[in-house]
């Protein structure tokens, strides 16, 4: 009986130790600053290398999933109109022509996520985690189990009214965008 | 998650062995009000510790074998965290828990008592960018003290809520305040 309580006493000890190992971490990713589409460009690709990253390093072999996301940052548009900022994900290190190869091809990871015209907001913490795809986020999951390298987009969509006054949406050649101090916060789930 | 799950199946057993030769009380069970802290374990995107508030209905056996149902509902805190650009806030998770623990030890006793326990539960997180509910297992250790019909004990425990291949694990201590019934049949 003694041993059985003090079996019992340990047991919740070493449950309780043997959980410590997994858990919740954040891996910041500093994008590049400024992210910036001129009037004249369709979209901005940055090939992520997650190597580089000792957080990622250090959980790559016992990461299982993604609890959480964000992409933090101060988008600035400096155009005459509203705008619609988002990010894609391709699974490697190659560049598509232009936006609408972006979109034919590649993941939605992000967004839409609205600045007005002429005009700069924050994405905060909370508001962008609830911006992010369950698809581009699996892809994003997969490259982060794989060889942790991938392409991240950033996209703009202006709708405005052409001659016939039908709004249409515009990708390129309207408005400037630029993402100040750009991270990608990612949580990811580790196992024991 | 699976060693976890083992040691968990292995504290049933141990307390059910410990039961079976415990001598046979008279049945009692209470009720206990509690209240504490719920400190978030190895979550860095959910921080802060939150409170916790709920109701345990603890049951005599007839052994050594407590069992005990519970509800608590815990509230997390806003967590800040600096990532180069200026201090960013997440809110906290809210967790609302219900089961049942098994004690070794009677938990409505009158003097004092010390009892290990472990449980398992339905766990709800909830954030504003969703909800999941979840299986959770947890385990701990009551101090407690009952002058007369009343029952004031101190727990501490984890609550391991499992999310598939990880885990959500927060730490509980609480306080409570109970009271002893004694059925007349």
């Amino acid at each position: 009986m003694k041993a059985l309580r003090f079996a019992a006493l340990l047991l919740p000890v070493a449950l309780a130790g043997c959980i410590l190992s997994t858990g919740q971490f954040n891996i910041d990713v500093d994008l590049d600053d400024p992210i910036s589409i001129d009037s004249d460009q369709s979209y901005y690709a940055e090939v992520v290398d997650m190597n580089t990253n000792e957080d990622y390093v250090s959980h790559k072999d016992d990461l299982v999933g993604i609890a959480d996301i964000a992409l933090l940052g101060t988008a600035v548009n400096t155009g005459p109109a509203d705008i619609d900022v988002e990010v894609w994900i391709s699974p490697d290190a190659s560049k598509y022509s232009d936006a609408d190869d972006v979109r034919e091809n590649a993941y939605k990871l992000w967004g839409p996520f609205a600045v007005g015209a002429d005009s700069e907001r924050r994405a905060t913490w909370d508001e962008s985690a609830a911006l992010f795809n369950s698809t581009g986020k699996f892809v994003l999951l997969t490259e982060l189990k794989g060889d942790g390298v991938f392409t991240m987009y950033a996209l703009r969509t202006t709708e405005y009214l052409d001659a016939k006054t039908v709004p249409v949406a515009k990708t390129d050649g309207f408005a400037e965008l630029s993402l100040n101090e750009g991270k990608l916060v990612i949580t990811i789930e580790g196992k024991d | 998650m699976r060693l976890c799950r083992l040691l968990f199946i292995v504290s049933i057993l141990v307390l059910v062995g410990a039961a079976s030769v415990a001598q046979a009380q008279d049945e009692r069970f209470g009720i206990v009000v509690h209240g504490g802290t719920m400190i978030p374990v190895s979550q860095d995107d959910n921080e802060e510790s939150g409170t916790a508030f709920g109701l345990r209905f603890p049951i005599n056996t007839g052994t050594f074998l407590g069992f005990e149902p519970y509800i608590y509902m815990g509230s997390g805190k806003e967590m800040t965290a600096d990532f180069g650009s200026g201090p960013e806030t997440r809110e906290g998770i809210d967790l609302t828990s219900w089961g049942a623990n098994i004690s070794l030890g009677r938990l409505v006793r009158p003097g004092f008592h010390i009892a290990p326990f472990v449980g398992i539960g339905n766990n709800t997180l909830h954030r504003e960018s969703g909800e999941i509910s979840k299986i959770g297992y947890n385990g701990g250790l009551e101090l407690g003290i009952a002058p007369g019909k009343m029952m004031i004990n101190l727990r501490g425990e984890m609550n391991v809520v499992d999310i598939g291949e990880s885990s959500r694990k927060w730490g509980l201590i609480s306080l409570g305040l109970g009271y002893r019934v004694t059925p007349n049949f």
